[in-house]
């Protein structure tokens, strides 16, 4: 191959990839016209790209071989390696004598001999295994070169720190980790290496603290060394393992429950910021700076309460004596000091929430019917505990990716839920049957197993009982009176297929599947006109195919006159107010924000964890400058759906004037969905306002490609211009925003970014004009406005804080209920 | 030994302040190391058990720059020289062992999880000595980011920081290296099937 080719087939190959998979096909069709070898050799680069994820993460040799399944160690049979920890590899066992599953770690050799030969050691672990408190993983039993505990399902809190963590959850979590120490302290026990990677967070936000006690087994320096020796290899994208040691502990002076209160403090903190508070370029230099710096001024975000940073600066005070004493005291000063926090988290967020997933029923025998009942239980179920309050269901849209079959625990390890109901529905001799399975994750058994008989004509009703009995095993308290499947559906068997089939479609992100979608739901309300939710739903596909790909105004007039109908029809259903909020805020209707947001606070009066509804009221929020609710809004779309990805939270943190907090948001967001096109367009801005303009620059390029006719993207350009005061560009970069035969929702950003470049040349009076459109399209984020570096010309002048002034009174004022 | 830690530390540095010199020197001593280390714990080893390169790398540092020297970009030229040394060292062993018997599977590098649904999922280590060669003749930087990845087992960050290129840009050459390096081996091995 020769050099210009190469440098073809990899350009080729980088381009494919940032664009979705979905894309990319027709991307290098399109883009290697005429040269079918390149298109093979980029195709097969690209195959064997996404085939080999994986291959080289480990170097040669790898990892020593694990002990394979069966293997018998004293009393237990290994079932299935877990994962390496800091002592050695863990595997998952089985005790046959108790008929218990554990975890057993394996120590590394050497350590063992050298610890159990000790004087104290027996007395050590008998104080360990006899700490006995619900945030403590316990320890069982000491083997010859092995430990064994309880074992326990879940995240590490490094893992969830990997993205930002909704500040009651976070703190949630730190109570609980304080809990546990304060019992282990109580109980004689220094935990001694207590770190994010200790913390266990189960699927239903309890909380796990490991390895209490085990530190003391090992020498000090041997753990300096440890703890250096896997950040030098580390492959995770921030940090790697950092230092959790207390000034002392790294002098190698004598240690107490103090030390454990240090490491909880760099934990908390990073809870707080997602940050460790001395970061530096490596390991021993955090281990200096423990020493001899002050930490980093905690950055609490736009939330940040000051007591909070109050109780970290406590915990991390170089001298243990000025610190908490013990572990209560800090509990009851976080406890106080999170009671008067900002006003972003709901109060029942301190609830524990359990969740479940419903997967599409198998169908054994094939068939309309069985298909249709395949789709049509499970959403059911979906519906009736949607409407529980204390209850997670995983949206139809997030269930419909799994096959009938799946396995249950893989499920509720990939949506991050409690509970996975399956069934399946067979025809038999005369009527059918249904049987339903309902897998707890955290015990990793069938909670509830059932079989049902009925004929078609009570499907309705056998949907109801099954929902039934599975609130009633869950405690599930409904947020109101639930709505009969059979008032919900249709009793016209056609309707009813043509409903489900289209629900099938109904959530994809691709224009001919949404198409089908609208097909077979105009379908199902010529069988059954008095079809309620066939009518609401077809008009929420029609405005999903104009905003996201038509901007033909006779999709909103279908979607307008569907939801009419619905509206007459059932004017309490849910998804009749959620078509409604969703016509109400789109460019057609110029963004009725506030009658928007009324509409979405009836859908989450009976579905109060509807996760698209939470996200589409964090957007509205920060479309008029309500920062506080919007953050709050998407934790609640987190907390119904821990997956949930938009660029909300990124947003927040731009117009909070919170750079780097977006930039970091972005990336995050970037790296985990490198095809997302609004990722791409978003990652320009943090660099751009603060000022960082070759990075944005860079950024810019890269979207510029893979959108060339996006109006947003020249309007970001004419910014970047006019901020390097090159006014030609600039004016040419606007009339290409204009021009761009590319229609798109968003226009008025793209008006507050050439207002932006207006007012950054200096022409203040068309920069206002633009401004004023901006508005008046429906980007009314005033409290920006007041920060946006680029406004600055604008500050002083009178017309604009006039305007601000006005958007302030227009949308402070009024009450979100439902967040 | 060949160098004291005093020796090794001062080379390291040189070499990041620019001089090409010191780094030859280094290749010296950390080959020297490598391959005694390498040597006696293949002798020991019993047939079929795994060798585990990073592990050798990680004491040969211990004992040629000390435990108390923790500078991490240290440690880092240190791995990628390794690295290199580590690569020839185990080729030159794969290939004798070959010629002698064929057999065991010491040498062989995983495909990671996500691969399974390729099977056989080892890759000889002679394959792959000979794919980063002819990735080499192509294109010699990412030929260069995979075998540090493969036979030092750095990190992009790693990577980055000895190549001196952004973590950004490592990254890059790695998907490509990788995917070319991953479709190469899978092809050969059809062929070498059929």
């Amino acid at each position: 191959m020769t050099p210009e080719r190469w440098r073809r087939v990899s350009a080729m190959f980088h381009l494919a990839l940032a664009r979705t998979s979905v894309d990319r096909e027709a991307f290098i069709a399109d883009a290697c016209g005429g040269d079918p070898a390149l298109q093979r050799e980029v195709a097969g680069l690209l195959s064997a790209h996404d085939q080999g994820r994986g291959f080289g993460d480990t170097p040669v040799g790898g990892p020593a071989p694990p002990l394979a399944r069966g293997t018998v160690l004293g009393p237990y049979v290994i079932e299935s390696w877990i994962g390496a920890g800091g002592m050695g590899e863990v595997y998952k066992a089985r005790d046959p004598r108790l008929d218990r599953t554990v975890a057993i770690k394996m120590l590394s050799s050497g350590i063992v001999n050298d610890v159990a030969s000790r004087e104290g050691f027996v007395h050590e672990a008998r104080a360990i295994a006899a700490l006995n408190h619900p945030n403590i993983c316990t320890l069982h039993d000491v083997g010859d070169n092995y430990l064994v505990m309880e074992l326990v399902a879940g995240a590490t809190l490094r893992e969830c720190l990997q993205r930002p963590l909704p500040l009651a959850r976070g703190l949630g979590i730190a109570r609980q980790v304080l809990a546990a120490l304060a019992a282990a302290h109580r109980g004689g026990v220094v935990h001694g290496d207590l770190k994010p990677d200790n913390v266990m967070v189960r699927a239903d936000g309890y909380v796990k603290v490991l390895d209490f006690g085990l530190a003391s087994w090992l020498p000090t320096a041997g753990r300096i060394d440890a703890s250096l020796a896997t950040a030098a290899t580390d492959r995770s994208p921030i940090l790697g393992t950092i230092a959790y040691m207390s000034p002392e502990q790294i002098e190698g002076q004598a240690v107490d429950q103090r030390s454990d209160l240090f490491a909880f403090g760099i934990t908390l903190y990073e809870i707080l910021s997602g940050q460790h508070p001395w970061p530096r370029a490596s390991p021993s230099e955090t281990l200096l700076a423990i020493l001899g710096d002050d930490p980093a001024p905690l950055d609490t975000g736009p939330d940040g309460s000051a007591e909070l940073a109050g109780v970290v600066r406590t915990l991390l005070r170089k001298d243990p004596a000025e610190r908490y004493a013990t572990a209560e005291i800090a509990l009851r000063a976080l406890t106080t000091a999170a009671a008067h926090r900002g006003s972003f988290a709901a109060p029942a967020e301190t609830l524990p929430l359990t969740s479940i997933a419903v997967l599409p029923f198998a169908c054994p025998t094939d068939g309309e019917d069985s298909r249709t009942l395949s789709l049509g239980f499970a959403d059911a179920l979906v519906t009736i505990f949607g409407n529980l309050q204390d209850i997670v269901v995983s949206p139809t849209a997030a269930i419909l990716a799994y096959a009938a079959d799946s396995d249950p625990a893989r499920v509720c390890r990939e949506l991050g839920v409690h509970y996975s109901l399956q069934g399946t529905v067979q025809k038999l001799e005369a009527g059918w049957r249904v049987s339903i399975r309902l897998f707890e994750a955290v015990t990793q058994t069938t909670a509830l197993s059932e079989d049902y008989e009925f004929d078609l004509a009570q499907v309705f009703e056998i949907q109801d009982d099954i929902g039934g009995d599975v609130v009633e095993l869950l405690k599930g308290r409904f947020a109101s009176a639930a709505l009969k499947s059979r008032d919900r559906y249709s009793r016209n068997a056609e309707a009813y297929g043509a409903f489900m089939a289209g629900l099938r479609d109904s959530s994809s992100d691709r224009l001919d599947t949404l198409q089908h979608a609208a097909g077979h739901l105009t379908k199902a309300v010529e069988h059954d006109p008095e079809f309620a939710l066939a009518h609401a739903t077809l008009s929420f596909v029609s405005m999903n195919i104009h905003f996201q790909f038509d901007p033909q105004n006779t999709w909103v007039q279908q979607a307008e006159y569907h939801c009419r109908r619905a509206l007459a029809l059932a004017p309490d259903l849910p998804e009749v107010h959620l078509a409604r909020s969703w016509i109400l805020w789109s460019p057609a209707k110029g963004f009725q924000h506030i009658e928007a947001i009324e509409a979405l606070e009836r859908v989450l009066a009976t579905r109060p964890h509807l996760e698209r509804a939470h996200n589409r009221m964090s957007s509205i929020c920060q479309h008029i400058g309500r920062l506080a609710e919007a953050r709050q809004a998407h934790e609640q779309a987190l907390r119904s759906n821990p997956k949930t990805r938009t660029g909300n939270l990124e947003w927040i943190y731009l117009m909070s004037g919170d750079y780097a907090g977006a930039e970091k948001a972005t990336e995050a967001w970037y790296l985990e969905r490198p095809g997302n096109l609004y990722a791409l367009m978003t990652r320009v801005l943090p660099p751009l306002w603060s000022g960082d303009l070759d990075t944005a620059a860079q950024r810019l390029a890269v979207v510029l490609t893979a959108l060339p006719d996006e109006p947003l993207n020249h309007s970001m350009q004419a910014m970047l211009h006019a901020r390097r005061g090159q006014s030609d560009l600039a004016l040419q970069c606007v009339r290409r925003a204009l021009e761009s035969p590319r229609s798109f929702g968003h226009t008025h950003h793209v008006h507050h970014y050439i207002a932006s470049a207006y007012a950054l040349l200096g022409d203040t009076v068309t920069a206002m004009a633009w401004l004023q459109r901006s508005v008046a399209g429906g980007w009314a984020c005033w409290p920006f406005f007041r920060i946006d570096p680029f406004l600055e010309n604008l500050r002083e002048e009178r017309e604009f804080t006039r305007l601000m002034a006005e958007l302030e009174q227009t949308y402070s004022t009024f009450e979100i209920t439902r967040l | 030994m060949s160098g004291s830690d005093h020796d090794v530390t001062r080379l390291l540095h040189a070499w990041r302040s620019g001089d090409a010199s010191a780094r030859d020197q280094l290749l010296a001593i950390v080959h020297e190391e490598l391959r005694a280390r390498a040597a006696a714990r293949l002798r020991r080893e019993r047939p079929g058990h795994v060798l585990q390169p990073t592990a050798l790398v990680n004491e040969a540092y211990l004992r040629l720059v000390g435990q108390r020297q923790t500078e991490w970009q240290n440690r880092a030229h240190f791995l990628a020289v390794a690295s290199e040394m580590m690569r020839r060292i185990l080729v030159d062993h794969a290939r004798r062992r070959k010629m002698g018997k064929r057999s065991g599977g010491w040498a062989r590098v995983t495909l990671g999880e996500a691969a399974v649904q390729i099977d056989p999922r080892d890759v000889d280590l002679l394959d792959l000595d000979a794919a980063l060669d002819e990735l080499a003749s192509i294109d010699v930087r990412r030929s260069r980011v995979a075998e540090l990845r493969f036979f030092g087992g750095l990190s992009l960050e790693d990577v980055a920081h000895t190549e001196g290129r952004s973590r950004a840009t490592v990254e890059r050459d790695w998907l490509l290296a990788r995917a070319w390096l991953y479709r190469r081996l899978t092809d050969r091995r059809d062929g070498d099937d059929a």
